[in-house]
């Protein structure tokens, strides 16, 4: 078993998918802490510092609400289908400022299918709705 | 206008994001700096680091640090449109993934805008690796292309507090 599947099939036992999120140097760098909604994977980012996008208003990057949602679907993506999952293309809609507070991302499966998997993500500040996204992600042969 | 002014402008424009752009704080701790501007488009680099990697067995760098070096770029790149300094807004953001980046490599992102009305720009972008001796990387070798739009202007929420949390 590739340290993949086995860290995978630890995190499943625990049903901590932290274990797998915390192993990404950029959800590091940015403070992710996932955590299991339902079947799917959420993911929080404090407001750290560095997160900042234009600080005049100020908020928080749109690279970084993007990043945290990839993550979040790629996560539910690896979490739900068992293999390693890589983005095909993601559609990011920013409908509100995301102010300097935490963010959390959650994920719904739109479709499943053994190649593709289509994540709908919400990123929201407490229940303030800030943006969308819609990610497909290509998923490698299950190890 | 005469050709003139507009360089003057676009000179005035670059000068601001050149200042500004290095304040932000995510654009600094992924090390994205301005390469080029010029009327209507963006030049950007993207540093490879330990730091930025999506995928730690390869070594590959997130897909979201390419979304921040895009929307940045996309942003500047409409920002390069304008006449007066105005505020832009992300409003979507698109990108398709062409092919894993190259571990160890710096990316480049370079967006412009095709059009833009009095209250939105709309930019095409696209992701490389710098031009390599062998022919490889260039804008003509994308790792990911893009297309975003941007709204101009104070969104009229903005007298929210300053702080949700």
């Amino acid at each position: 078993m590739s340290d993949r599947a086995a860290l995978l099939a630890r995190a499943k036992a625990e049903a901590n998918p932290q274990l797998l999120c915390e192993v990404v140097p950029i959800a590091r760098l940015m403070g992710m802490q996932a955590s299991l909604a339902g079947d799917a994977v959420s993911v929080t980012m404090p407001f750290i510092e560095r997160l900042g996008g234009n600080m005049a208003v100020p908020a928080i990057h749109g690279g970084a609400l993007a990043t945290l949602m990839e993550t979040a679907a790629l996560l539910t993506g690896i979490w739900q289908s068992g293999a390693n999952a890589r983005t095909i293309t993601i559609t990011v809609d920013y409908l509100r400022p995301a102010f300097l507070a935490e963010t959390t991302a959650t994920c719904v499966v739109l479709r499943k299918g053994r190649r593709v998997v289509s994540v709908q993500v919400t990123a929201a500040q407490g229940d303030r709705l800030v943006s969308a996204a819609r990610v497909h992600m290509m998923l490698d042969a299950a190890e | 206008m005469s050709k003139t002014e507009r360089a003057q402008e676009v000179d005035r424009l670059a000068v601001l994001i050149r200042k500004f752009h290095p304040m932000i704080p995510f654009n600094k701790a992924l090390g994205i700096e301005v390469v080029e501007l010029g009327d209507g488009y963006s030049v950007q680099r993207l540093p490879y680091s330990t730091d930025i990697v999506g995928d730690p067995e390869t070594g590959v760098i997130h897909g979201g640090a390419i979304s921040s070096l895009l929307d940045s770029a996309c942003g500047a790149a409409g920002f390069m449109t304008l006449s007066e300094p105005d505020h832009l807004a992300t409003l979507d953001l698109r990108i398709d993934y062409l092919r894993p980046a190259t571990p160890g490599l710096a990316v480049l992102g370079r967006a412009e805008c095709y059009r833009r009305t009095r209250q939105v720009a709309f930019l095409r972008c696209v992701a490389y690796h710098p031009a390599s001796k062998d022919g490889a990387g260039g804008p003509d070798d994308p790792i990911a292309t893009g297309s975003a739009a941007f709204v101009m202007g104070t969104p009229s929420n903005l007298k929210a507090p300053r702080s949700t949390s």
